[in-house]
């Protein structure tokens, strides 16, 4: 469909203005909220995750069109909900208990968005009792963390273990990254995956989906 | 110490090339005006101010030991009782463009946010050169052979130097005056701020090898190229 196609195009332009417009065109016109979201807005996204995943364009092209992709959703987001469409999953995001920076944890939030999975964004200096109380209150799919540093991190190892004790199915994923981690240390606080950076996040969260449906 | 902020404000490629841009890339026009206004951004709102104070190796010297759980070996360990002089410093960028990349991010301006921050990362460690610079030359006049000393900075939290050091740090150098503050887990708000002591030494003191515990798990490597730098001087 043209105004599907036009979505996607300025989408990926990072054409946030157009994008809303377009979106609100496509509604008039009934087209389902499932097929801009899909054919639209995920169509666009994962053009540019491709393109950036093989250097073709940078981070703030990736940024611009995660804008965009925010500016239709304005649109789509309470018919998603009212019609309860399910997305590719939903995932718990904090920066641990005593640090503060957040700028990796929001650009893991922003690609997952933007690869269609819902983001609950806990912030910064989320204790463990918050991580394991909103990811169960929320039914999430996975609780992701991010630390900065050392000192910092092995709060994750402390989520892990009050997940074990509140979600002992287990049906609660949990994924880390930031600068200090290493796939090492994250196996050994017992997380489920390790990501080194917001890209590769993105690859390990639905790595981590598929082998939960394939588990289910 | 106010500092000029034309004095440490990168270049739009130094900020481009932090953002996975090859030197010379065609950066799309969109982009370009995003640059432009965080740099604007950055010019209105960043405050940034730093204090540095002297400090003997004997002092020096219970700051870094004093909390007692650094790396049982560290570069710094051998390098600070051979200086010849020795400054503590806290610099900040303030907290007006901390709370700005904050509001970038919850409205949706990810683009803008993300070249603010990085930005101001940037302008930090510009400052720290600038300070090394200072130092450099506020002692040039009182050492005999000063052109073979050099001053580099070292920080809590990297090559053995444990964070919680900064306890110590802040007892003496007081950077509450400059409004930064230590959190639980010693990390410093407004998070653009760097604090660190200056060593003025003997060029060949500030080299080592990078074969400690944590340079195998360490992503940061800017002391090679620190150590690359000072060999060609």
């Amino acid at each position: 469909m043209e105004l599907l196609k036009k979505i996607s195009e300025n989408l990926q332009q990072g054409d946030h203005a157009a994008v809303s417009e377009l979106t609100r065109q496509a509604l008039e016109n009934n087209i389902s909220a499932q097929s801009i979201l899909n054919d639209g807005f995920l169509a666009g996204m994962k053009i540019i995750g491709r393109q950036f995943k093989d250097h073709e364009i940078f981070l703030p092209d990736v940024l611009l069109a995660a804008k965009a992709m925010q500016a239709g959703m304005e649109h789509v987001k309470p018919l998603l909900a009212e019609s309860k469409i399910v997305g590719m999953g939903k995932i718990v995001l904090g920066t641990v208990q005593g640090d503060l920076h957040d700028l990796g944890k929001n650009l893991v939030g922003i690609m997952l968005n933007g690869a269609g999975f819902e983001v609950i964004d806990l912030g910064k200096d989320v204790t463990p009792q918050v991580f394991v109380d909103e990811a169960i209150k929320h039914k999430a799919d996975m609780i992701g963390m991010s630390a900065l540093l050392t000192t910092t991190m092995p709060v994750m190892q402390k989520v892990v273990e009050l997940l074990k004790e509140k979600n002992p199915a287990g049906s609660i994923k949990v994924i880390v990254g930031g600068a200090p981690l290493s796939e090492k240390i994250a196996q050994s606080y017992g997380a489920d995956a390790y990501a080194f950076d917001a890209a590769n996040a993105v690859e390990q969260v639905k790595r981590l989906c598929e082998n939960k449906t394939l588990e289910g | 110490m106010q500092i000029d902020i034309r004095d440490i404000i990168p270049t739009r490629d130094e900020v481009l090339q932090g953002q996975g841009y090859p030197r010379h890339a065609p950066v799309k026009d969109h982009v370009q005006d995003i640059l432009t206004e965080s740099m604007f951004i950055f010019n209105d709102t960043a405050r940034p101010q730093g204090i540095n104070m002297e400090i003997s190796v004997e002092n020096f010297a219970e700051i870094y030991w004093g909390a007692g759980k650094n790396a049982d070996d560290s570069p710094l360990q051998y390098i600070f009782p051979r200086a010849v002089n020795l400054a503590m410093f806290a610099l900040t960028m303030g907290e007006g463009i901390s709370l700005k990349i904050e509001t970038c991010f919850k409205e949706n301006n990810y683009a803008l946010g993300n070249f603010l921050d990085a930005i101001a990362t940037l302008a930090a460690e510009n400052s720290v050169s600038l300070f090394e610079k200072y130092f450099q030359k506020e002692i040039s006049g009182n050492i005999r052979s000063a052109e073979d000393i050099a001053v580099l900075s070292y920080s809590p939290g990297y090559c053995g130097w444990h964070i919680s050091c900064q306890q110590q740090l802040f007892k003496f150098l007081n950077p509450i005056s400059i409004g930064i503050h230590l959190n639980e887990s010693f990390l410093m708000t407004p998070i653009k701020s760097v604090t660190g002591v200056l060593l003025a030494c003997k060029k060949e003191h500030h080299i080592f090898k990078t074969n400690f515990v944590f340079c195998k798990d360490c992503k940061n490597r800017s002391c090679l190229e620190r150590m690359r730098k000072l060999k060609n001087l």
